[in-house]
């Protein structure tokens, strides 16, 4: 060997090197006093490093066993919520089109005996037609229960919007109409009401882990023809009490439906829309086995995380749901790193749905979230919290 | 006097059994069986056994508290969830460490962990020496070491830590990290030239107090 060996003292000192060349090295070493050092001073700074103290804060050992038991019991429900979600997103795409064809016409009974509950004569062929053909054919139904005919055509809307309308809407909505039917306009809209009773876990995976990606999925669908007449829901009453009400996945449906009186672009609709068409529980089986191939808990958090990052809300439910989506992984991963930024950015999204619809209750939303915030010791971003509280109005 | 509140995690797997090791062996082979039959408490065990030394590998690493408890906790998930494949007479620490070097390692890869990077986080600190007056430049050195290893990439800190502290070997390094020999060599040699070229003034002490009496 000629010249000193470098690189190859860390392994000399490892006993790394293969047999021949260890030989060498300390042949050389014997002769050279600089690499003889080298070596010596290696030697102690691995030592010194020993010595290190790592420090944890005090109890955490003490804490530590527990939580992560309670971590490893939870854990084999977390799976099939994480491979529903992921089911659900995956098969959206593929099934939307033929699937809202085919919910509609399982679907238009019920539909036509709500509507015959509101006093609204509507055959059930109408209501079917509604999706298999254009719209004219609801239009005249919901001229009958006093809608407005003026429906903006989703000509300067973006194309998701359009999307929205022509899908088959969620199941949430449907369970909506029924339950507020007392409240509810003669207009309701039947090609709204006409929906897919939905898996309720389907909704919340989705929402939890898979809504973006939805999104992402909605954008891509091939649009069937749209039948923009029948999308107008002007039911703002029904909707827009139901979206007061400050559940989620309501939220979303209601303001689809009502947004277009509130002037809310209805993007969100054509999450709702996508959820309503996707009867999971069929699909489940076959997406499962592409799913399943991601299950690790640490790379689906990256996912959520980077989906809710990537998430701009155009809409009061956007917002809403951003919102949620935000606190809920605030919510399960607490001991993450990011889980602070999460809280942080669930009230941005709080105050963002406040300022897109001017809802008294998304702005106490907001103020909670702060205040909660504030609340917790050694919260680190309590300045930027105080800063997006003080630009809100000042509290009754 | 360190605070009593302090951790120290440079002893080993705790707690440290008085009949030697081959009952302790026999006993965490138990733990490990009656964890890997879904027993949730014997499992609790081995995290107490191990919960220091896997948290010393990620801080090492990871440099900040809530993100080293993060990748503990997930060492733990997966080690649980591995514990059907994993051969039980296998030593279980190295096992785990591994496992934590690697999620520590990706996670300070993650472009929102470089975001969050606190600069001049030290996770270790420095001890008080045994003497006073070689305590001085023993702290100085410490801490200069502490900022030395600061200043190191994740990888070099990652193959550093596990090849000084949980002492694997290099095929072991490379395969918690899944990279070649080569380059866990390489790796090793720069980190350790860095620590080196930053402690060389204080080396001469340190080295002459080994010579003489062993350190500590």
């Amino acid at each position: 060997m000629s010249g000193h060996p470098g690189e190859r003292l860390s392994a000399f000192l490892d006993g790394e090197l293969p047999v021949s060349e260890r030989a060498e090295v300390a042949a050389h070493i014997r002769e050279c006093a600089e690499c003889a050092r080298q070596v010596e001073e290696l030697s102690a700074v691995d030592a010194l490093a020993r010595e290190l103290r790592v420090d944890a804060p005090e109890g955490y050992f003490d804490a530590l066993p527990a939580r992560v038991r309670a971590r490893v019991r939870r854990r084999p429900r977390l799976l099939p919520v994480a491979v529903w979600a992921a089911a659900a997103a995956a098969v959206l795409v593929a099934v939307v089109a033929p699937l809202t064809l085919q919910r509609t016409r399982s679907l238009a009974p019920s539909a036509a005996e709500r509507m015959a509950e509101q006093g609204t004569a509507v055959p059930p062929a109408t209501v079917t037609s509604a999706y298999a053909t254009p719209a004219p054919a609801v239009s005249p139904a919901l001229r009958a229960a006093g809608a407005r005919p003026d429906f903006s055509l989703p000509t300067s809307a973006p194309a998701e919007e359009a999307r929205a309308r022509r899908d088959v809407p969620s199941g949430r909505l449907a369970q909506r109409d029924r339950a507020q039917n007392a409240m509810t306009a003669p207009r309701a809209a039947p090609a709204l009401a006409a929906t897919a009773p939905e898996p309720e876990r389907l909704h919340k995976a989705v929402e939890a882990h898979g809504k973006e990606v939805a999104q992402d999925a909605a954008a891509t669908a091939p649009p069937p023809p749209p039948p923009a007449a029948a999308r107008p829901a002007p039911a703002p009453d029904a909707f827009a009490a139901g979206a007061a009400a400050g559940k989620t996945e309501d939220e979303v449906g209601a303001t689809r439906v009502g947004s277009r009186d509130e002037g809310v672009p209805a993007a969100k609709g054509a999450e709702a829309a996508r959820r309503g068409t996707a009867p999971a529980r069929e699909r489940k089986p076959v997406a499962a086995g592409r799913v399943l191939a991601e299950t690790d808990p640490a790379i689906l958090a990256d996912r959520r995380y980077q989906a809710l990052l990537d998430r701009r809300p155009a809409s009061v439910a956007e917002a809403r749901a951003l919102r949620d989506g935000w606190e809920a992984f605030a919510r399960d991963r607490p001991a993450d790193a990011r889980a602070d930024e999460a809280r942080v950015r669930a009230l941005e999204a709080a105050i963002t749905a406040w300022r897109l619809g001017s809802d008294p209750a998304d702005l106490a939303r907001a103020r909670a979230l702060g205040r909660d915030y504030l609340g917790t010791e050694d919260a680190p971003q309590r300045d930027r919290v105080r800063a997006l509280l003080d630009a809100l109005p000042p509290a009754p | 006097m360190d605070a009593p509140s302090r951790a120290d995690l440079t002893r080993g797997p705790e707690p440290a059994s008085p009949a030697g090791p081959a009952a302790v062996d026999a006993a965490e082979a138990d733990l490990l069986a009656r964890a890997r039959g879904g027993n949730l408490f014997a499992f609790e065990e081995i995290v107490k056994r191990y919960q220091r030394r896997v948290y010393a590998t990620a801080i090492r690493i990871v440099r900040r508290h809530d993100v080293a408890d993060d990748v503990v906790q997930e060492a733990f998930l997966r080690a649980h969830q591995a514990l059907g494949r994993f051969d039980l007479s296998r030593p279980f620490g190295p096992w785990i460490c591994r496992i934590a070097a690697n999620l520590a390692v990706n996670h300070v890869r993650s472009p929102r962990a470089r975001e969050e990077a606190l600069p001049e986080a030290h996770a270790e600190t420095p001890a008080a020496g045994a003497s006073p007056l070689t305590g001085v430049l023993e702290a100085e050195a410490r801490l200069e070491l502490a900022r030395a290893l600061e200043s190191l990439s994740a990888e070099q800190r990652a193959v550093f830590a596990l090849r000084v502290f949980d002492e694997l070997s290099y095929k072991e390094i490379a395969d918690a990290l899944e990279i070649s020999i080569g380059t866990v060599m390489s790796r090793l040699s720069r980190a350790r030239e860095r620590l080196r070229v930053a402690l060389s003034p204080y080396l001469g002490a340190a080295m002459a107090r080994r010579a003489e009496g062993g350190g500590r």
